[in-house]
């Protein structure tokens, strides 16, 4: 079930009063824990149960590395061995639902171009065509740093089953993230929840943050993302003439309408979870934040998917050196960081090309960086050059983004091609397409702008009962009138 | 507490959440306006119409001898207010893209809310309606996990977690917009004619739960008629208000395809005159003669690729003619007195000899043969396709004819099969 649909919203109401009922026993923390967990299987198996079990063996099998990596504390061989067996077994079933085919097609591929005729995948039947569970992407990654934190001795093994199961698949996180860290989460799932006003007050303003982020903003620009991006594979190609007949302004708003998709969509949904979670007494850290106003790419990866940059970090970048050994090899653990984000999102070739892309971009920010320092005197020229950073920076992710939404490589240059086909017709109908887009991004923009500038997320919560009402009304009111009900989310596709 | 005390809660309750309070306040009375005025003249036609019929039914005291009910097809047929010389009534009761499962409901409700019974259901049949696979069970439109509609819930729930299809190496994934495509093309009349309560006695196990979670949010009525408030608060002029001006001479094919008379842009003003041509035409619409003047030249120049295009499958399907909605019709009509008439509303000549078409003939014939109070009337033949805007529906041409042909040859066999009681026994003949 999807947060944005009728069935969630029973489901929760009920475990809601449920939860905060429990709370009332003699022994709430454990009543309450197993409940949700009992909830959030259920959760996850509405969807699929087969899948269900998946989660269960790998909740199961994580929980039994932890503790051992304990017990061997002092048998460095057998540590390794444990945390080797947690990392492959959680990679290898990743790699299978969701990289098997992909590099199976592009063996078959490889083989054809190579050897042609020398390999049909038909008749070799080597594609599986295996169905991507829904949050595998996000729960391996929770668990493998989980393990590998034990390994560290950076956390203990959490003894309760029940408690780590539901901290692997905690229902407002599991499919979708955001990705949480057993330091973060493990000490509120064992303590006991107080229900506090300001929870409940913050809970609900991300749940309809979120809400209008979700069903207002990115699922009103899906399709004017999709008339130049094109709704679908199936007409991508069988008209691929279309796909290129675009003016390079309209391929620019539309990139600028996708970043923009993207970000409402995933964070709408981060800050549903984020208040649902928020509303039961548990603080999950933000996701994303305010990612348009980053002033270069550094910034940008510090406000966009958080958690999952935060996890490459510190479970890939850092491993393999980091910054500390030298500026060739950082260059290096950068690209290798990135490339990795990007095939973590899909099994494609365009998303490790998104990927790469960041991580030269990011690479090469850090080489020209040390060139541009100082800072104009005047506020007004200080202002001037942020917002132009902004501006910029928003761009070039937009224009990155291109490849994560094209449907493959041909794709991508055609719409490069339209890019860079001058001089662009700025009127007309690429104008009007730019306006559409430009009213449709304009109240996240506006509402980020007065978030950036008091400096926290909930400041609506801080202000006048006037402008919270009215701001509660415009709210609801766009949700209620212009909201688009039962989309998915573009994030449960990873 | 004391009684004092008690009283002052709930005032006190909003004192310390003004911002809730003014927010809650703006909402209910929101939903108060939209309950008190006609919101339903601000939706697009299908809801609106859909809502038209549910107030006739519902408020309406009205009696008519003959009811229609049919598709987009039969909605073409003029309803006749008694006159003199003709002293029956028939009002069209019709509603675009309605599935055969909608009839006996629909005639249910009719009679619920009537102490008069009509004396014959007029149905406009189309046969590819019929069709297995456009009754679908509408939770799971594929079959995937269910085989009929009338499923109960346990059972759907042991085949969707227990014995199921192997998920894990199939395409077939319960992705929620594959379930809701048929659903989506008949679910407005379903959801704005039914309330929830009905619909609950309609459908059954899974299939229920599914009509339910759609239909619930509907009893709000803000969510309900949000295209209303969304063309008020996006584009809301004068005009809207303003009584809407049909030029005489648009009562004229001519003039309708010369584009001189295409429907207002507000959804307000394009209801206010539809409500007042049913009024008219006693329940009739002709959907081609409200097409704009692009959209009905862009459907005549595929037309022809879309008759020529259908036939083959109308050869080949291979899927069974049901005709148990039928059956539940006339199992209703008879308790209720009422008697049924089929008739078909002409298709394009290439159509006619059609399996689908042939095999359709065949079946409701032999159905008529088993019942007395159901007779199958058919008019004179096909038509050519030039009265039709694309490959289905009747341009205002073909829509003159078909009432031309309906009154001088369906009327006259429905006047002798179903005649009304209180009507005199001798009439003057139909011109």
């Amino acid at each position: 079930m999807i947060f944005n649909s009728a069935v969630f919203l029973f489901f929760f109401a009920l475990v809601y009063s449920v939860y905060w009922l429990l709370s009332l026993t003699s022994r709430p923390v454990r009543l309450q824990n197993t409940f949700l967990l009992a909830a959030s299987w259920f959760f996850y198996g509405y969807w699929d149960w087969l899948f269900l079990s998946l989660l269960i063996f790998t909740s199961t099998m994580d929980y039994a590395i932890a503790i051992a990596l304990e017990r061997y504390d002092d048998r460095p061989n057998i540590r390794r061995v444990l945390i080797t067996t947690s990392i492959s077994v959680n990679l290898a079933l990743l790699g299978t639902f969701k990289y098997y085919n992909f590099f199976a097609s592009s063996f078959a591929v490889a083989m054809q171009t190579l050897l042609p005729g020398s390999f049909d995948p038909q008749q070799h039947s080597i594609l599986l065509n295996l169905v991507l569970p829904v949050g595998i992407s996000f729960y391996t990654f929770q668990e493998m740093a989980y393990t590998i934190d034990v390994f560290r001795r950076s956390i203990r093994a959490q003894r309760n089953f029940l408690d780590f199961a539901l901290f692997v698949g905690f229902f407002p996180q599991l499919v979708a993230g955001p990705i949480v860290r057993a330091v973060d989460m493990l000490p509120q799932i064992t303590k006991p929840r107080i229900f506090r006003k300001e929870d409940l007050r913050q809970g609900l303003w991300f749940i309809l943050i979120g809400f209008f982020m979700k069903v207002c903003i990115a699922d009103n620009l899906s399709p004017q993302v999709d008339k130049v991006f094109l709704p679908g594979r199936a007409i991508y190609e069988a008209n691929p003439g279309l796909a290129g007949g675009f003016d390079g302004f309209q391929v620019l708003w539309a990139s600028i309408a996708f970043m923009f998709q993207i970000y409402c969509d995933f964070a709408g949904y981060s800050n549903i979870a984020i208040g649902v979670a928020r509303l039961m007494g548990f603080h999950i850290r933000m996701n994303f934040n305010m990612p348009e106003f980053a002033q270069n790419p550094s910034d940008l990866w510090r406000r966009w998917h958080i958690s999952l940059s935060g996890w490459i970090r510190d479970y890939v970048y850092i491993p393999l050196g980091g910054s500390r050994a030298g500026r060739f090899y950082t260059y290096r653990n950068l690209l290798l960081a990135f490339a990795l984000s990007g095939l973590w999102h899909g099994a494609t070739w365009t998303f490790v090309l998104w990927g790469t892309m960041h991580g030269i971009w990011i690479v090469g920010h850090a080489i020209v960086q040390p060139y541009l320092k100082g800072e104009p005197r005047s506020p007004f020229a200080r202002n001037s050059l942020s917002i132009a950073r902004m501006v910029l920076t928003t761009v070039a992710m937009s224009l990155i983004f291109i490849p994560f939404r094209a449907f493959d490589a041909h794709h991508v240059w055609l719409l490069v091609r339209s890019l860079l086909s001058f001089p662009w017709e700025i009127a007309g109908e690429p104008l009007g397409y730019a306006q559409s887009v430009a009213v449709r991004i304009l109240p996240i923009v506006v509402l980020d702008a007065i978030a950036y500038r008091s400096g926290t997320q909930t400041w609506v919560l801080e202000r006048h009962p006037a402008i919270r009402a009215t701001v509660y009304i415009v709210l609801l009111f766009s949700i209620l009138v212009f909201g688009e009900f039962g989309k998915d989310v573009i994030y449960f596709a990873f | 507490m004391s009684s004092t005390s008690l009283s002052k809660l709930p005032l006190s309750v909003w004192r310390s959440h003004p911002a809730l309070s003014v927010t809650a306040g703006f909402f209910v009375l929101l939903e108060l306006l939209l309950r008190l005025f006609p919101a339903e003249y601000g939706s697009n036609q299908e809801i609106f119409l859909t809502n038209h019929r549910r107030k006739l039914i519902e408020n309406s005291r009205s009696c008519f001898d003959y009811v229609i009910f049919g598709d987009s097809r039969s909605l073409s047929i003029m309803g006749h207010p008694p006159t003199e010389d003709e002293p029956w009534s028939t009002y069209n009761l019709s509603l675009p893209a309605i599935p055969p499962r909608y009839f006996v409901h629909y005639l249910k409700k009719y009679v619920d809310h009537r102490p008069c019974r009509p004396s014959a259901v007029i149905l406009g049949a189309s046969p590819a309606m019929f069709l297995s696979q456009a009754m679908a069970p509408y939770h799971d439109p594929r079959h995937i996990y269910s085989d009929a509609t009338d499923e109960s819930l346990s059972t759907y729930l042991w085949k969707r977690l227990v014995r199921r299809p192997p998920l894990l190496f199939s395409r077939i994934e319960q992705n929620s917009s594959m379930q809701d495509m048929s659903w989506e093309y008949f679910s407005a009349r379903f959801l704005h004619m039914f309330s929830p309560r009905e619909l609950s006695h309609q459908f059954t196990g899974a299939e229920r739960i599914f009509v339910l979670r759609h239909a619930l949010p509907l009893t709000y009525q803000s969510y309900r008629y949000r295209e209303t408030i969304r063309q008020f608060s996006t584009s809301f002029s004068s005009d809207n208000l303003a009584e809407p001006h049909r030029p005489p001479e648009c009562n004229s094919c001519d003039s309708i395809e010369r584009s001189r008379c295409h429907p207002p842009m507000t959804n307000v003003q394009s209801n206010r005159l539809l409500d007042r041509h049913l009024a008219e035409t006693y329940g009739q619409i002709n959907l081609a003669d409200r097409l704009k003047p692009e959209v009905r030249l862009a459907y005549r120049s595929m037309r022809g690729r879309l008759i020529s295009g259908a036939i083959d499958g109308m050869n080949q399907s291979g899927e069974a003619i049901d005709l148990a909605p039928i059956e539940s019709l006339l199992h209703l009509a008879q308790e209720e007195g009422i008697r049924v008439v089929i008739t078909i509303p002409p298709f394009v000549e290439e159509w006619s000899q059609t399996r689908l078409v042939q095999e359709f003939d065949r079946r409701i014939d032999e159905l008529a043969e088993k019942n007395p109070d159901l007779r199958v009337i058919r008019f004179p033949g096909p038509f050519p396709a030039e009265l039709f805007v694309e490959h289905v529906h009747y341009d205002c041409q073909g829509a003159r004819r078909l009432n031309e042909e309906f009154r001088k040859s369906v009327m006259p066999g429905i006047l002798t099969f179903a005649r009304p009681k209180d009507l005199p026994l001798e009439t003057k003949r139909l011109q």
